[in-house]
């Protein structure tokens, strides 16, 4: 009788662990399967502060320097900074004071990296909300 | 609140936010931010099922603010707390289940936290880097909830043999 009972607990809790495992699974697949397919892109849209951003195109060579959610001139380390260098048709995070730096430990964007990143399409600095998409070659 | 509830309490404030610090210092997969063991949510599970639950939303709180006060930032705080509220809130509830197992409530609660986090992503960025975002932190937050519920139901049967031994 006991032993019965210790069974159905156990199915119970199988049940729950697989049911949240396939809810998981499913929302992965409906993810994979929304997401945009990349191709070549011919700009980089860095997105910053309150909703504003700056685009530029990726034959470029630049250096973008975002403090506190705003455009600086120079880098200095102070307050909440990025620098975003563009060259080539590529772009990455060249050096940020974020509390883990995992934004500048995500790479290099262009035509080839967005096919295998984990981010795709995305470099995402979330602490200082800073952006950059590699835009315009989304299918 | 008795003086042993909030002793309790200091004490399991203090080691989520040391096994908190220590899950900063191990990178699961480098490229992509945010995927942790979650070793912090042991504390929180230990709450659950030895707690009351007003005790454990106080201490999800705590672990939450402390945390992004001595290692985060507001924006981290933000993600932290909604990925918070909503597995608490369901580890609490699945936890009113008869007989529930620690290891159901501990994958459940490590989907929901991811499942939070995104659904404040999609707010303050946009839904399109959370769908490239979302599915590796989907897999690893299944996997570490899974995996923490099995170790920490060896820690329950442990600490169950103690009880029943000493009769604490």
């Amino acid at each position: 009788m006991e032993r019965q009972g210790d069974n159905r607990r156990n199915v119970r809790n199988w049940i729950l662990t697989g049911a949240a495992i396939g809810f998981a699974a499913l929302a992965v697949v409906v993810c994979l399967l929304l997401r945009p397919k990349t191709g070549a892109a011919d700009r980089f849209v860095i997105r910053y502060g309150d909703g504003e951003s700056l685009t530029v195109p990726a034959w470029e060579t630049r250096t973008i320097v975002i403090r506190d959610g705003k455009l600086a001139d120079e880098a200095n380390g102070e307050g909440a900074e990025n620098v975003i260098h563009i060259e080539n048709g590529e772009a990455w995070m060249e050096q940020a004071n974020c509390p883990h730096k995992e934004c500048v430990k995500q790479g290099v964007l262009n035509a080839e990296t967005v096919q295998s990143r984990p981010l795709g399409t995305w470099i995402v600095c979330a602490p200082h909300q800073v952006y950059i998409e590699y835009a315009g070659g989304v299918e | 609140m008795k003086i042993r509830t909030l002793t309790r309490m200091a004490l399991l404030t203090a080691a989520a936010l040391i096994l908190g610090y220590i899950d900063s210092l191990i990178p699961l997969v480098p490229s992509v931010p945010g995927i942790k063991l979650g070793l912090s949510n042991l504390v929180l599970l230990y709450a659950v099922f030895y707690m009351r639950p007003v005790e454990t939303v106080i201490l999800m709180f705590l672990k939450v603010g402390l945390s992004s006060l001595l290692f985060g930032n507001a924006v981290g705080a933000l993600y932290a707390l909604a990925g918070g509220v909503l597995s608490v809130a369901a580890m609490l509830l699945l936890h009113r289940i008869p007989h529930v197992s620690v290891i159901p409530v501990s994958t459940i609660g490590g989907i929901l936290h991811i499942v939070g986090q995104c659904a404040v992503g999609c707010v303050l960025i946009s839904y399109k880097p959370v769908l490239f975002y979302a599915p590796w932190l989907l897999i690893s937050g299944t996997a570490t909830g899974l995996l923490l519920g099995v170790a920490t139901r060896g820690a329950f049967y442990g600490i169950e043999r103690y009880e029943r031994r000493t009769g604490v």
